[in-house]
């Protein structure tokens, strides 16, 4: 009986005693991006910060395969199932989370001025990232988009990489040829909301010198700006020097001589394609744009989030990003890992990232494009928005059942109507 | 007196037991069908965002959104399309490999069966994608048809793009309905095939006259099961072209998805999901009149 007893009492000692290492323990739930780079990278920082903060744990899994991240993001709130920290949110997204009162701003916590310093993204974070005065997202990455040309056939037909939509005309009626699958320019017609970053948006930002379509009043593309790109589509798709079926891989396989594409696709076509020859160059701009002027881009750029209302683990995911931010190892591995430029204005000055760079040419044509790379125009409603951008202008010119003109005007006021909701 | 009582409580105990083995169905309906619906009928006349707390009373506004909506009566429309394409070629194709399997000897009969029925099992996302693969301007189907001077925009083309996704859920559900087909053949005397025989019927006239008749219940079934499908048609549509192009595959469930997860409009959603069961409900109910026939050959 004795010993019976003695043997209880030890177990309910281990038990308290685990109980209690188990209480010391914070543990934050952290998503990533569903990117096989990503994932390799986030694996193998998480590891290193559970292995040297015991006490401080990072439940770490990529966002679970959806539709769009956001969608997964936003029904795994609904139903009480989203992570502490998060990464993979775009600035519209994070003000759709902000109104819900779902983010938590992280200028409320020390040192978040060091932070910005020591990172060197103070004037990014603080010119695009701020929201009602208060900066709810860091950036993790900025991805300038940029054209990819076929320099076998430019070479070919002994052309310049072209620069504007006359140039691009100009190209179509000397190469195109649908009949033997030969077209000028990749036009992604697709509905998908966030299609329209990399097409129409993209291209208001390069026209009008990085000025924002839209912001939280009203809709500001139904200018000149808007109207110029919209022609030159309108023309493409009607002289069929733009696909309207799709591909696989259509640049790499030489079935169109340019695309937009982001700097994540370098690896994969250098895996994929390794004899591929192609020159990146710039946004295309309209034919009267001043020559010196700088050409603007959009900028896929992605950040981090902090969703957790518990102090202790907002305390975690806190010293975790000081952690991750403040040491500038943490972007070269990005880098060197993902092919992806990191948010920093210090990219092409710091000698860590210029070896890389060197190495690797291309991309570090992308990097010359950061500082006119423009983030998505702020609005909380941006999915809703760029879903009927979609159906009101995109759609009907493509398919020209809309004059460019008439587009836009309808589209200006129906997605007025829906800012003002 | 006492009889009666012991009578009673024999009926109520039976009763119980009965009560009993019928209580995992009964919980199953009323925590996953019957909450879910009621919960939905009344978020249909709420303004609420899904994540946050607040939700707001607007009563009939969601219903008069749905219904003002030029989308809705598109979506209707393309469920229509969608519904003729899918029904006349799934009806063709089960009917006639019913009838082909019905040719085979028994004993492999169930084989042919089980290999029909794979894509009906088959992931509906992984299939998807295996199809838009097969159907794009480079994929196998275009290079075979560029042989022959041919090519289709499948997925492309406005007016033909729900059609080749009814070509999809078609292949998808040939086995299954084939299935139902098979059972309504066994079911029918051979003695009547052997009479007309006798009375000088040809393989048509006897097709005609008998087999399709006598089907006409097995019709009815899969007409009302392919009608849910037509209004219910997700996956497909949502995998491959995304409602697009030019709206011309939406559907009402990709806009209550669309509305609800993308657009946090849980109520509208819900007032257009309500909407989208009236509808089917109304087809169902108007095909059924039009179709199912109980007085076949009574005399």
């Amino acid at each position: 009986m004795k010993k019976t007893l003695v043997v209880l009492m030890v177990l309910v000692l281990v038990m308290a005693l685990a109980g209690v290492g188990q209480l010391a323990t914070t543990t934050i739930e952290f998503w990533t991006a569903p990117n096989p780079f990503q994932e390799a990278f986030w694996s193998e920082v998480v590891k290193e910060w559970n292995n040297t903060h015991p006490d401080q744990q990072i439940k770490w899994q990529v966002i679970p395969a959806g539709n769009s991240s956001e969608e997964v993001i936003l029904t795994a709130l609904a139903t009480g199932t989203g992570p502490d920290l998060s990464t993979n949110i775009f600035t519209g997204f994070a003000a759709q989370l902000i109104e819900n009162d779902f983010l938590v701003p992280f200028n409320q916590f020390e040192g978040f001025e060091e932070l910005l310093k020591a990172r060197s993204m103070a004037n990014i974070v603080k010119n695009g990232w701020g929201y009602n005065g208060n900066y709810y997202v860091l950036p993790l990455y900025t991805n300038p988009m940029a054209y990819w040309w076929n320099k076998d056939i430019l070479d070919e037909l002994g052309v310049d990489v072209p620069r504007t939509y006359g140039d691009v005309l100009n190209l179509g009626a000397m190469y195109n040829d649908p009949s033997k699958q030969k077209y000028t320019l990749l036009v992604r017609y697709e509905p998908a909301w966030w299609d329209r970053w990399f097409d129409f948006c993209l291209s208001y930002q390069a026209n009008s010198g990085g000025k924002p379509y839209w912001d939280g009043e009203r809709v500001l593309f139904n200018d000149e700006h808007g109207l110029k790109y919209m022609e030159f589509i309108n023309q493409l798709f009607r002289k069929k020097y733009a696909p309207l079926e799709s591909f696989q891989d259509p640049l790499q396989k030489g079935i169109v001589l340019g695309s937009i594409e982001g700097p994540w696709n370098i690896t994969y076509t250098q895996e994929v394609y390794p004899e591929f020859n192609y020159i990146i160059g710039p946004p295309l701009v309209p034919d009267d744009y001043p020559l010196d002027q700088p050409v603007h881009t959009f900028a896929d750029t992605k950040g981090m989030v902090m969703l957790t209302k518990n102090k202790q683990k907002q305390v975690v995911a806190w010293n975790f990003i000081k952690w991750y931010y403040s040491d500038v190892r943490h972007d070269v591995k990005w880098l060197e890992m993902t092919n992806m430029l990191p948010s920093r204005e210090d990219v092409l000055a710091r000698k860590e990232f210029a070896e890389y760079l060197s190495a690797n040419p291309q991309l570090a044509e992308y990097a010359k494009l950061l500082p006119y790379a423009v983030p998505p125009a702020l609005n909380s409603k941006t999915i809703e928005l760029q879903t009927k951008l979609n159906e009101v202008l995109w759609e009907p010119v493509i398919y020209g059942k809309k004059t460019p003109p008439k587009a836009l005007n309808d589209a200006e006021k129906e997605l007025n109507k829906i800012i003002k909701q | 007196m006492r009889n009666n009582l012991v009578g009673r409580k024999r009926a109520t105990q039976k009763n119980l037991v009965g009560y009993l083995f019928c209580s995992p169905f009964i919980f199953f309906t009323l925590v996953m069908w019957i909450y879910p619906f009621l919960w939905g009928i009344i978020i249909s006349f709420k303004k609420w965002n899904l994540i946050s707390p607040r939700q707001t009373w607007v009563w009939f506004n969601n219903y008069l959104g749905v219904l003002k909506d030029p989308l809705l009566w598109l979506m209707v429309r393309n469920s229509i399309y969608f519904m003729v394409v899918f029904i006349t070629l799934t009806t063709i194709t089960s009917l006639g490999l019913a009838l082909l399997i019905k040719q085979i000897p028994k004993k492999y009969a169930g084989f042919y069966i089980t290999g029909f029925l794979l894509s009906y099992v088959s992931s509906g996302v992984a299939y998807s994608m295996v199809f838009n693969l097969l159907f794009a301007g480079d994929g196998l189907v275009n290079n075979f048809l560029k042989t022959v001077g041919l090519k289709v925009d499948w997925f492309i083309n406005p007016r033909i793009a729900m059609a080749s996704i009814a070509l999809i859920v078609c292949w998808k559900f040939t086995g299954y309905y084939g299935l139902f087909f098979l059972a309504g053949l066994n079911n029918i005397n051979p003695t009547l095939y052997e009479a007309a025989v006798i009375d000088g019927a040809n393989a048509w006239q006897r097709f005609i006259k008998i087999t399709v008749p006598l089907l006409n219940a097995t019709f009815v079934m899969i007409i009302v099961f392919a009608t849910i499908t037509s209004f219910n048609l997700f996956t497909e549509p949502y995998m491959i072209t995304n409602g697009g192009p030019m709206n011309a595959t939406r559907t009402m469930m990709l806009e209550i998805y669309h509305r609800v997860f993308a657009l946090l409009q849980a109520g509208y959603g819900s007032a257009l999901a309500v909407v989208s069961a009236i509808i089917t409900f109304a087809f169902v109910w108007g095909f059924r009149k039009l179709i199912e026939r109980d007085d076949l050959y009574d005399a």
